[in-house]
């Protein structure tokens, strides 16, 4: 057994190392020119824009479950009055820009690792190359880039949303009036709150494209590896960025010691 | 990529921004990084749980957050909480404000509450430290409790302890009384043999008196002492009636004697209608005396001899000497007011005891001479009216008389009073006098 996973362990740590060096040299031709602008707005639009109705939408709904939640929980110990800043701190703080995260992992994820993984097959990143394009710099780069711009804007949507959404909810339950809940709302939320949690969703689309992109890259046998590349790389972005979430978390507290109350 | 999804993106980035953006405002508005503020510092013992960026409201409105807490440097000291309050709601806060940590509702955070102060005191200045409340803490509370709880259980465990010896005690007296009833029924038992044994002996006793035996059974039942006793009884009755009989011609013998027949009714009413003559002759002989006293013909004479009649002298006369006429020479002694009198509580003067020895003082100079010589008290008062001048002079010698007259024996109907007012013509002072004057009519053969 031990013979079986030792090679099987070898090829999970190389693949982790490859993983690694494939991000890295993302990180580093995204900062060096020549930058591909034109391809970067439109991956722009395609991943950022086009996600925006799945997220408002998706951030209105968790707000209204929230709130249900919240109200459930502090009504019994006659707290009403602070469903408003609990929900939005925990919004802001966590259920943003995870939930955000997960969705976009799902959609963009699944996106590119088909997409990528199609020209592979197809050998049309080796036609890009043959053509004297930086197919690296052309289809991961711009991915990349487009994803860390557009998670912070997607999850700062989100966060607004299920606002609107726990104020909808709020205000069917008791009739409370649109500025009092956001200014209720905003009682308890700090800088330290907001900023870094908001910062953070950086990484999780840097996570998502790279992850995406490299499962897209490297894709084998066909269609039937196009297919297995995208559900890869929503499984394994969604599991990095978890993993990452607990990560971040930790480093915000260190440097952030009041967020940890 | 068409041309029209350059706009959206620059949209979709710019719009997300701004939401950022909004966010950022919200909270900074919250925490007041947009507003004027002030710092204020509260002190307090203990800060319950309450941390840096906790609420501060004032009166109730949010006004702020605790910017940072001071550690005390030893176990006395205070913890010293440095507030960034609102500058709009600096006029409420005065010197005499008051903070206290509080507890947003049951599940709420800390804050720290700043009563407004009052109206007369001024504005606490910035950086200035108001008074503070050290905080109610619910775990204190609980001990309280829990002490109250231990104090009451012990209180029970005490009281049961003290029924218990109660009902103890209780059980051993019911067992005593029991006892005590056991012991007692056999004397009662004796007590009531021997009563029966009595009864049985005094109705022997009863039977054998009926019988006659015995000094009580004779007395009761032999008829000759009943007849002698009969005998003593009728002869008691016939000597109370001789007895009667001579009293009533003793009474009548009395009745005979002072009868109108009888000699005591003679000698009686003859001296009954001398007496009565010589009241009738007394009573004529005095108004005699008094129609010569005002006759002008005979009217000098008694007045030379001393028969006259004061209450019918005025002051105007008496000022006239009408006392001092014929054979009498007044001899007058004068006397102040502030030695003699003082008022009393009432506002009444009254005889001073420095007046009463004043007063013995002069009598002294009178005592050689005859009691029938007339003495005249005048009364002298400095006043502003009339009526005043004549009741307080009047007042003044009634006073002097009373005394004179108690003390040394004077015949009443030789002493007279006289209101002089204030007019004294030779007085010490000169023409008025506030006092009395002691004036006795002594006969001139008397040096």
């Amino acid at each position: 057994m031990l013979d079986r996973a030792a090679p099987a362990a070898t090829a999970a740590l190389a693949t982790v190392g490859e993983v690694w060096l494939f991000a890295l040299k993302a990180v580093r031709e995204s900062v060096l020119p020549p930058f591909e602008f034109r391809e970067t707005v439109r991956q722009l639009y395609e991943l950022g824009v086009r996600s925006a109705p799945l997220v408002a939408i998706s951030g209105l709904a968790v707000g209204v479950v929230l709130s249900m939640h919240t109200r459930a929980s502090l009504e019994r110990f006659g707290a009403e009055a602070m469903i408003p800043a609990g929900l939005a701190i925990a919004l802001v703080r966590e259920t943003g820009p995870l939930t955000a995260a997960l969705l976009l992992s799902g959609r963009i994820g699944a996106g590119i690792g088909a997409e990528l993984g199609a020209m592979k097959v197809t050998e049309q990143i080796d036609a890009l190359e043959a053509t004297a394009v930086d197919s690296f710099r052309y289809l991961v780069v711009t991915r990349v880039v487009a994803c860390v711009i557009a998670l912070p804007i997607l999850t700062t949507i989100m966060n607004f949303a299920g606002m609107i959404g726990g104020y909808l909810a709020e205000t069917a339950a008791t009739g409370m009036s649109l500025s009092l809940y956001f200014t209720s709302a905003f009682t308890l939320i700090d800088m330290t709150d907001y900023v870094p949690a908001t910062i953070k969703t950086m990484v999780f689309g840097f996570i998502i494209a790279t992850m995406s992109s490299y499962l897209g890259f490297t894709t084998t046998s066909g269609t039937e590896g196009v297919g297995r590349a995208s559900t890869r790389a929503v499984v394994l972005s969604s599991m990095l960025i978890i993993v990452s979430n607990v990560i971040l978390v930790r480093l915000i507290f260190f440097i952030f010691p009041e967020v940890a109350g | 990529m068409s041309k029209n999804r350059l706009p959206i993106v620059g949209a979709f980035v710019v719009g997300g921004l701004l939401l950022f953006a909004v966010g950022l405002f919200l909270i900074g508005d919250r925490r007041m990084l947009f507003t004027d503020t002030f710092e204020l510092y509260a002190e307090f013992s203990r800060v319950s749980g309450l941390e840096n960026g906790g609420k501060v409201r004032v009166a109730g409105m949010d006004a702020g957050e605790v910017e940072e807490i001071h550690v005390p440097t030893g176990p006395t000291g205070k913890f010293r909480l440095k507030l960034r309050v609102r500058e709009d709601l600096h006029p409420l806060i005065r010197v005499d404000s008051v903070a206290s940590i509080q507890n947003d509702g049951l599940v709420g955070n800390k804050f720290v509450q700043v009563e407004a102060g009052s109206e007369g005191s001024p504005e606490v200045p910035p950086k200035g430290t108001i008074q503070s409340r050290e905080p109610f803490d619910l775990a204190d509370m609980l001990n309280k409790m829990n002490e109250a709880i231990d104090l009451i259980t012990a209180t029970i465990t005490e009281v049961k302890g003290g029924v218990d010896e109660a009902v103890s005690s209780i059980t051993d007296t019911a067992d005593g009384a029991q006892v005590l009833i056991a012991d007692v029924g056999k004397d009662v038992r004796a007590i009531t043999e021997s009563s029966r044994k009595a009864t049985d002996n005094l109705t022997a006793i009863v039977a054998g008196v009926r019988q006659g035996r015995g000094s009580v059974g004779k007395l009761l039942n032999d008829d000759a002492l009943y007849v002698s006793a009969r005998n003593i009884v009728s002869q008691a009755e016939k000597a109370v009636a001789n007895l009667r009989e001579a009293s009533e011609q003793a009474k009548g013998a009395v009745a005979d004697f002072r009868g109108d027949s009888g000699p005591m009714k003679g000698l009686a009413g003859n001296l009954q209608q001398t007496l009565t003559s010589a009241r009738e002759a007394m009573s004529d002989l005095a108004e005699n005396t008094e129609a010569l006293k005002r006759s002008f013909f005979f009217r000098g004479f008694f007045n030379r001899r001393g028969y006259f009649d004061l209450s019918d002298v005025s002051v105007q006369q008496y000022r006239e000497g009408a006392l001092a006429s014929g054979d009498r020479r007044p001899l007058r002694i004068w006397a102040g007011a502030p030695v003699l009198f003082a008022k009393d509580a009432d506002g009444q003067e009254q005889l001073t005891d420095d007046g009463r020895l004043r007063l013995d003082a002069a009598m002294a100079a009178f005592v050689k001479y005859p009691k029938t010589s007339p003495f005249v008290i005048e009364g002298y008062a400095e006043a502003d009216t009339g009526d005043v001048r004549f009741l307080s002079s009047r007042r003044r010698a009634e006073l002097v008389r009373d005394y004179v007259v108690g003390k040394y024996g004077l015949d009443p109907d030789f002493v007279a009073i006289m209101s002089m007012g204030a007019e004294a013509d030779d007085s010490p002072t000169g023409k008025r006098w506030d006092g009395v004057a002691l004036t006795m009519f002594v006969p001139r053969s008397v040096s």
